[in-house]
């Protein structure tokens, strides 16, 4: 899911680290003090997920976590997806320092998403099933999201779009599904110990 | 509130805990083995991190399913030698008696194939019997290395270089070629093994280290906006 570096045009380049930039400093100006425990272990969170590998024939791929950290951290995600892709590159080689911005993109833009489309849905009283049901279409989200804006990158950058989305997407079935029940299990175990994440957090995040 | 008071309790025992985790954990690796296989025997040091030899120590060698196949000594510079009998996984193992305890294992496949399964191709040389100050390489290693003469034609080598003409004639270049090929990867495959544990650690330790730079940055964020929320 991490694209390195020199594969992506330089426009391609451009427009992704600007958006990427706008989205940090959306999400540093939503950033609470109260919320900075949060994002921290959230932060961590995504970074070690994507030592996870899974095997898919023979390429392997990764959890990324964005759809859970979306849900809980709205804008917040930028700047929190933007260190750990940091830390990733510098520490394991995924990605690339001159591709940060488009990756922090591919995968905070959709956590972003899953904050809207997710998290009201998911602050009602819902019984078990139907939380879990949301919490893993937003997991399973996140990752189809990720993949396709991966897929768009490419194409942009003068590749073919259909072969490469669908062989992207394809390779990512098994984590969507993965990555949903994951996240299905943290929603679920959250609204349990902590309720209030899901409960008075939308009057502060949404202006 | 007990609530309240209970972290500041709880601290000073948290402290120690982490402490007795850090001493226990570097006292455990205060000493090391290393072996390797030269020739029918296998020859090694013991040493202590930073570079202290380890000299006057029992080393204990051990079989398969923790047979015990006999001991070596280090001598004042902390080498030993041991003759293994037959080509099984060896394990060398130092107790100081004082906790600390070391362990290195030669595997099976390390060992020369003419050792094989029980045979007891090195009765020759007693344990203990080749100095562990001695030369690196046996003789016919060193010949090997050191005289690439063309096969069969004994006139090409100077007259006081070790290479006898019947041995020439025996091993072509093809023939030296394979040998050497097998000799080195044959030594080089524990290297390669012992590269990819630590590979391993050094990614646990990326691991950990990412989580402490997030941990931190989390910490100067909560910092700074705690400051702008004061000022």
């Amino acid at each position: 899911m991490h694209i390195a570096d020199g594969v992506v045009s330089l426009p391609v380049l451009a427009a992704g680290s600007t958006l990427a930039v706008a989205g940090v400093a959306v999400g540093l100006r939503k950033i609470d003090y109260r919320q900075i425990p949060q994002v921290g272990v959230l932060t961590a969170g995504f970074f070690v997920a994507s030592l996870i590998h899974l095997p898919v024939g023979p390429a392997q791929v990764h959890l990324l976590m964005n759809g859970l950290t979306g849900i809980v951290l709205g804008w917040a995600a930028f700047p929190a997806l933007l260190v750990a892709l940091f830390l990733q590159s510098l520490l394991f080689g995924y990605g690339g320092i001159t591709v940060l911005g488009i990756n922090t993109l591919n995968m905070a833009l959709p956590a972003v998403c899953c904050h809207y489309l997710f998290r009201r849905p998911l602050a009602g009283n819902h019984r078990r099933r139907a939380t879990f049901l949301i919490a893993f279409a937003a997991g399973a989200g996140g990752v189809a999201m990720s993949g396709t804006l991966l897929a768009a990158t490419l194409y942009f950058s003068n590749r073919e779009f259909l072969g490469v989305a669908a062989a992207i997407l394809a390779a990512h079935l098994p984590v969507m599904v993965v990555e949903g029940i994951l996240t299905g299990g943290a929603v679920l175990f959250l609204k349990r110990v902590q309720p209030e994440i899901f409960e008075k957090n939308p009057r502060r995040l949404d202006p | 509130m007990p609530l309240v008071s209970r972290p500041r309790r709880l601290a000073p025992w948290l402290a120690l805990a982490l402490l007795l985790v850090v001493a226990t954990t570097a006292s455990a690796h205060k000493i090391m083995l290393f072996a390797v296989v030269e020739g029918n025997a296998v020859t090694g040091y013991a040493y202590a991190p930073g570079g202290v030899r380890l000299p006057n120590n029992v080393i204990t060698v051990f079989g398969p399913n923790d047979q015990r196949l006999g001991t070596t000594k280090t001598d004042a510079q902390g080498n030993f030698t041991y003759a293994p009998k037959s080509r099984c996984d060896l394990r060398f193992e130092l107790n100081t008696g004082d906790g600390h305890l070391a362990s290195y294992t030669i595997q099976a496949g390390e060992l020369p194939p003419t050792l094989a399964g029980g045979q007891t191709a090195t009765s020759a040389t007693p344990p203990a019997a080749a100095p562990a100050a001695a030369p690196p390489t046996p003789p016919t290693q060193r010949h090997q290395a050191t005289a690439p003469c063309p096969g069969g034609v004994g006139a090409h080598c100077p007259p006081n270089a070790p290479c006898r003409a019947g041995v020439n004639a025996t091993v072509g270049d093809e023939q030296l070629a394979t040998m050497v090929d097998r000799a080195v990867s044959r030594h080089v495959t524990p290297l390669r093994e012992q590269l990819d544990d630590y590979e391993q650690k050094v990614r646990l330790h990326d691991v950990l280290g990412g989580i402490g730079y997030i941990i931190g940055l989390a910490g100067m964020a909560a910092y700074w906006l705690a400051k702008r929320e004061k000022g």
